[in-house]
Order: C-alpha cells, then sequence, then structure tokens
C-alpha cells in the first residue's frame, strides 16, 4: 500500500496538493482527513468526492504531519489501500444511545470482515466514548483492535457528517496488519481514593466528600471561575486521575469542568461507582523517550515495515509537554519513516501495554498499518 | 522567537559580508537555540507548577497518612483486645474439650477402679475377720495360731496397700487428663500409655452403652522404647482417635449390615528414628467433600451436644507441637486410619 500526507491551509492549497500527490499516477482510494473548523470540510470533501475517494474526516484543534504541527490547517492521508479491505461507516448517536451506536459499528465490522480492526472517532468530547467502546467490544472479540481519538466539533465522511456521531474506519486485518498501544506516562501519587457517589462521568463524590473539595485540597487547585463555561479547562490536563484496574495499567480519566452548585466534576469518560482512583502529576519529560522505546519494540516484534501511521495524541500532552509533544509524534513518526498524520484528541482508544482496549484520556495512542 | 537571538537573525540577514552558506549556517544554528531556549523555557514553568503541586500533594498525603495511622491504631488495639478475648475463649473452649473426653473416660476410669475397690473391700473384710478370730486365740493362748493369722493380716494389707496405690493411680491420671498441660516432656512408654487408653476408652463405652461390642485388636512394637512426650497431651489425642473409631464402628454396626463385625485396631511401629502410632477402623470411612474440614476448629459430624468439633483440631496442634505429623487414610463405607508420627529423636 502506498501512502502520502498532504497538508495546506485552505481549500485550494489542498487541491494543489492533492492533484500534485496524484501526478505520479498515484490513485488513493482513502483519505483520512483531519481539518480545523475553520477550514471548508464540505469543500474538501467534494474535491476528494470527485475523485472517488472515501473519507475518514474528524475536525480538530491542532492536526500535524510529518512535517510538522499545524493550527486551522488541514492535512490528509492519503491511501491506496484496496477498497475490499476497508469500509467507512458513520453513525450519528443521540444522548443515551452511544452504546448502541458502538454495536452498531461493530456489528457492521463482524459482518464485513471475519477479523475487522476499528480505527474510530466519535464527536462531542462529552460523548461517553467508553460506551462507544464497549459496544463495539459487545460485537466482537475482546481482542480486537480499536484505535482513534475523539474530536470537539464533528466527523464526516463523503456527503454526511455528524455533531454527535461516531465514525469508523473497519479495515480487514487478514488483508493489513496493524500494530500499535496507547501510552500515558503520568505518574499515580498519593494515596488512593475511593468515587462513591457518580453518574456517567460525573464524579459527585470521592471519599463521601464533594470531589471538587478533595481534588483541591490534594492539587491546590485554584480554580478560575471564568472558565467553567468552557467545555474545556486546565483542570483536566494537569491533574488526570488513574483508574484502577484489575488487571493491565490503569485507565486516565482527565477532569473536564465542574459543577460549583454541587461541586461534582466532569471527567473525561465514564466512572463506576466504588472505582479506587489516585491523582497523578505529569510525565517526565524523559516519557517521550520511553513512548519512541516502546514503539521500537512493536517494530522491532510485531511490525518491521509500515505503509502508514495514525497518531492520536491527548490534547493534555500538548499543555503538559509543551514543544517537546510534537517531538513525541515524530519520534513514533520517524521509527518507519512513513507518511503519518494525526490530532491532539479528547480522548483516546486503544490498548496499553499488557492491557486490554481501554478509552483513555492522556495517552498517545497510535498505529502503524501495513497491507499484505 | 526570543527577541535577543531575534536580534541576531535579523543581524545575520542584514550582514553583508557573511556568504549564503554561513548565513544559512548561522540562521539554522540561531532557530535550534531558539527552540531549545523555548523547550528550556518550557520545562521550567512546568517544573515550578509540578514543584507547587507536589509539595501540597505530599502535605496532604502525610497528614491524611497521620489520621490512617491513628485509625490503624485504634482498630489495632480494639483487635488487641479481641484477640484477648478469644484466647480467652479458646482457653475456655480446650478445657471444655478436656472435659468432654473426661466424660467419655468417666465410665471406663470407673470400672477400672472397681476392681481394686473390690479387692480392698473383700481384703478388709476378711482381714476384719481374721482380727477378730486372732483375738480369740490370744484368749485362747494360742500364739502359733495368733502368729499364722497375723502374717495373713499382713498379707491382706499389703494386697489393699497394692489396690489403693492402683486407685490412687487412676485417680491421679484422671486428675493430669483434665489440668491444663504444662507441656513439659517426659520419658514415656507409649505402649504402655496407648494401651491404657485403649481400655479405658472400650470400657468407658461399654459402660455407657452395655450393647456396644467390637473386636479390639492392638499390636504394640517391642522394640519401642521411652520416647520423649507431654504424657497427658498424647494421651488425649489417641484417646480421641480411638472414640472416633468407636464411634464410626458403632454408627455403621447401626445400619445392620449383614455380617458386618466391629473392629478397631491399635498399632505402634518403629521406622527409623520415628514412632509410628495408628488408629484404624472398620467403620463407614470419611467422604472425600469433608475431608479437608476434619482438622478444622468446631468441625464435627456428631449430632449437636455429642461432640466439640475440637478433638480432631486440638490432635492436631498437639502433635505439630510435637514436631510430629498426623494423616489420615480414608475409604467409603470400608474405613479409616489416623496415623501419627512422632520423633523418637525429639528431646526439645
Amino acid at each position: 500500500m502506498k501512502a502520502k500526507s498532504i497538508q495546506g491551509a485552505s481549500t485550494s492549497e489542498i487541491k494543489i496538493a492533492l492533484d500534485k500527490s496524484m501526478e505520479d499516477g498515484f490513485a488513493p482510494t482513502v483519505a483520512i482527513v483531519f481539518i480545523s473548523v475553520k477550514q471548508d470540510r464540505e469543500a474538501v470533501s467534494k474535491i476528494l468526492d470527485k475523485k472517488g475517494i472515501q473519507i475518514f474526516g474528524a475536525t480538530t484543534i491542532a492536526e500535524f504531519t510529518e512535517e510538522g504541527v499545524t493550527s486551522n490547517h488541514i492535512v490528509i492521508l492519503l491511501l491506496d489501500m484496496n477498497p475490499a479491505y476497508f469500509k467507512i461507516v458513520i453513525k450519528n448517536y443521540q444522548y443515551g444511545e452511544a452504546l448502541n451506536s458502538g454495536r452498531y459499528i461493530g456489528n457492521f465490522g463482524k459482518t464485513t470482515f471475519k477479523h475487522p480492526a476499528f480505527i474510530i472517532s466519535g464527536s462531542n468530547m462529552e460523548a461517553p466514548g467508553e460506551l462507544i467502546m464497549h459496544g463495539i467490544l459487545n460485537e466482537v472479540d475482546e481482542k480486537t483492535r480499536i484505535i482513534g481519538g475523539m474530536t470537539g466539533d464533528a466527523v464526516f465522511t463523503n456527503n454526511k457528517e455528524g455533531k454527535q456521531a461516531v465514525l469508523a474506519l473497519i479495515i480487514d486485518e487478514t488483508k493489513v496488519k496493524l500494530a500499535g498501544e496507547a501510552v500515558s506516562g503520568w505518574k499515580a501519587v498519593g494515596t488512593e481514593k475511593i468515587i462513591t457517589q457518580c453518574n456517567g462521568p460525573w464524579i459527585q463524590t470521592i471519599n463521601d466528600k464533594p470531589a471538587i473539595e478533595v481534588v483541591k485540597k490534594f492539587t491546590g487547585l485554584e480554580i478560575d471561575e471564568h472558565v467553567l463555561d468552557d467545555g474545556y479547562s486546565n483542570l483536566g490536563t494537569t491533574f488526570p486521575i488513574q483508574i484502577q484496574q484489575e488487571k493491565g495499567a490503569p485507565v486516565m480519566r482527565p477532569f473536564l469542568k465542574y459543577n460549583p452548585k454541587n461541586g461534582a466534576i466532569l471527567c473525561g469518560g465514564s466512572l463506576i461507582k466504588g472505582s479506587s482512583f489516585r491523582f497523578s502529576l505529569p510525565p517526565d519529560f524523559e516519557v517521550v523517550d520511553a513512548v519512541v522505546e516502546s514503539a521500537q519494540e512493536i517494530k522491532q516484534n510485531e511490525l518491521s515495515d509500515a505503509d502508514a501511521i495514525l497518531i492520536f495524541s491527548c490534547i493534555g500532552r500538548k499543555v503538559s509537554l509543551g514543544p517537546m509533544a510534537f517531538e513525541e509524534v515524530l519520534s513514533i513518526q520517524k521509527i518507519w519513516d512513513k507518511p503519518m498524520a494525526g490530532f491532539f484528541s479528547m480522548g483516546e482508544f486503544g490498548k496499553t501495554k499488557n492491557g486490554n482496549t481501554q478509552f483513555h484520556g492522556t495517552t498517545i495512542s497510535w498505529v502503524a498499518l501495513k497491507e499484505k | 522567537m526570543n527577541q535577543h537571538l531575534q536580534h541576531i537573525l535579523d543581524f545575520i540577514e542584514s550582514a553583508k559580508h557573511l556568504s549564503e552558506d554561513e548565513k544559512t549556517a548561522l540562521l539554522k544554528s540561531v532557530k535550534s537555540a531558539d527552540k531549545e531556549l523555548l523547550i528550556s523555557e518550557f520545562k521550567l514553568e512546568r517544573t515550578e507548577k509540578v514543584k507547587r503541586t507536589t509539595a501540597i500533594l505530599l502535605e496532604e498525603t502525610i497528614e491524611e497518612l497521620e489520621q490512617k495511622r491513628k485509625a490503624i491504631e485504634d482498630s489495632n488495639d480494639a483487635l488487641q483486645k479481641s484477640l484477648q478475648e478469644l484466647k480467652a475463649a479458646q482457653s475456655q473452649l480446650i478445657q471444655s474439650e478436656k472435659m468432654a473426653s473426661l466424660g467419655e473416660l468417666t465410665a471406663g476410669i470407673a470400672h477400672e477402679i472397681q476392681n481394686p475397690l473390690n479387692f480392698v473391700n473383700n481384703f478388709s473384710e476378711v482381714s476384719k475377720e481374721l482380727l477378730e478370730e486372732m483375738l480369740e486365740e490370744i484368749e485362747n493362748g494360742d500364739m502359733e495360731e495368733v502368729n499364722t493369722i497375723a502374717q495373713d493380716v499382713i498379707q491382706n494389707l499389703e494386697k489393699i496397700n497394692h489396690h489403693g496405690k492402683r486407685a490412687d493411680g487412676i485417680v491421679k491420671g484422671m486428675l493430669q487428663h483434665s489440668r491444663s498441660s504444662s507441656g513439659t516432656k517426659e520419658d514415656t512408654d507409649i505402649n504402655v500409655l496407648v494401651d491404657e487408653y485403649l481400655r479405658l476408652a472400650y470400657h468407658g463405652l461399654r459402660a455407657k452403652d452395655k450393647s456396644f461390642n467390637a473386636t479390639l485388636e492392638s499390636n504394640f512394637d517391642d522394640s519401642i522404647k521411652h520416647i520423649n512426650i507431654t504424657p497427658q497431651d498424647i494421651g488425649r489425642v489417641v484417646l480421641n482417635l480411638i472414640t472416633n473409631a468407636f464411634y464410626a464402628v458403632n454408627e455403621k454396626k447401626k445400619m445392620q449390615i449383614e455380617g458386618y463385625k466391629p473392629k478397631v485396631s491399635v498399632e505402634t511401629k518403629k521406622i527409623k528414628d520415628q514412632v509410628e502410632i495408628r488408629v484404624s477402623d472398620n467403620g463407614n470411612g470419611i467422604p472425600k467433600k469433608l475431608l479437608d474440614k476434619i482438622f478444622q476448629p468446631f468441625f464435627t459430624t456428631k449430632p449437636t451436644g455429642q461432640g466439640t468439633g475440637l478433638g480432631l483440631s486440638l490432635s492436631y496442634d498437639i502433635i505439630k507441637s510435637h514436631d510430629g505429623d498426623i494423616k489420615v487414610n480414608t475409604k467409603e463405607n470400608e474405613g479409616t486410619a489416623f496415623i501419627i508420627t512422632l520423633p523418637t529423636t525429639n528431646n526439645a
């Protein structure tokens, strides 16, 4: 499979870049489009659609290719994957239907391919990514690969988009090999605490005290009231919590918002009453080396060569690792040195080392693809 | 870009004395320096933030741990108190078990004491008659006859004394059994000990249930010398096993199986530096599902009020405290054998 990444600051720049990429006879069948909300995604879709290219698209805050990080731009990873080896599905979900949407996607995958792998994105950052994931896993084997990242505004494909929707690029894993993992690096600190009251992604009480009180007490967090209406605040990026799992690495849940009336905190991902968690501090700057080492191991043991790479890095990493966040992304790309695209996401899907597929926050989740 | 670096960059770009290659190389270096400076600034800023958070977290966590430590200390005190109460209750239970086994023995002991008492009574009556006869012979002045009667009385009194001591020994043994063990080990003839408890147990059961009958087989290895044990403790174990064996064969007998003959065997054997005591019965055996529970405290298959469920548990503890082992071989419907092994070299 041949892959090319293109980028542009406008629709016209993208059109030129696309035409140029196809000058050598390259005929992409699928375009993975990460595009700023400020760009005209409808126009870009039309250009791709005219060329018969299927679209897996998501809006982004910041997007990247092997060339660098951009904001307010368009990046596209073009692949000439055999159309028989993949399907793109979009499914809208209303409130409370995320699980069923996941099931729909999972069922579509299993009836289409014997061994499907799912590259997914969902729009609306308050969407229960975990339910989408569970919905898919309800239909397929628990070891099935699910990779992706949640986006803030919309996901789209040819002639269809959804602001509350899940989009899946379902790949036949018997024809295309995938390898990757999700790595966090945040370090658990302090004693274990118990979520004593919660509802979906909202934590109401921790150790029977209002959640915000505990968080403020243990982190010294100063809450800036004006960020309350913001969909995303610094709360989540600095002090995500690590929910302990029976097996495998803990699941990261960043804090997103809080309710001043009852002190409840909204997390990125649903929670279970009685779960124990620990606070965490941002990764050491050496985390980048650890992520790269882990990727190198995967190259050595699972996938020596790749055609393309997709990376979903939590927006929290951008805040926490600053200029090194892109170094991290680029270091993974350099291992295979193949075209890459990705964006800073609002929650990631992926399998941690020695664990099963989970919906995370604060991770970098990546996948390398190789058509057999 | 850093304003100083920007200044240098501007200077390089406008410098006319530099070649294009030199400019490119210098500009690259300035940009790299700017990137590294940016990263350093970021690292510094983040380190400060993390340092502050870590300090707060550490302080709060220490306080929380201190509160937990106090709570644990309180719980520990409460637990210590409960433990002491439990220990007291355990001691009481052990004593109850001893008294229960003493109850098993009472009838046997009564039987054992009855014989010397009969002798004492008979010989004392005979002696009284002899002494009356002697008084008559004194009056008659037949000193030869007086002398003969006196010899008989002396012999009688020796016999009375002998049987009195025998009864005394039995009573002392009973008291020793009921008393808390001092744990003092002494050289003991294990064959005599086992034989004594076998007889006591058998007569005890017979006294309670006249219909009970069983073949008793004993096979003692005479090569066993004295071994160093706490006799009343090992005695209790042997008594418990034999009583259980009798109970097992009696239960099977109640099933009125044709041709069934209850049999309990006790055997001692010296194997290298160990002594084996085997108590076997041909009862119903122990069901597999119960086998791993029989040494648990308070486990009993006997009807309520007939067993404390502590016998085998205490036996296990006693044998372990002698550095020995207790095992069970059982086959359903065929019988059970309990095998105790005790070291002969135990001088502790």
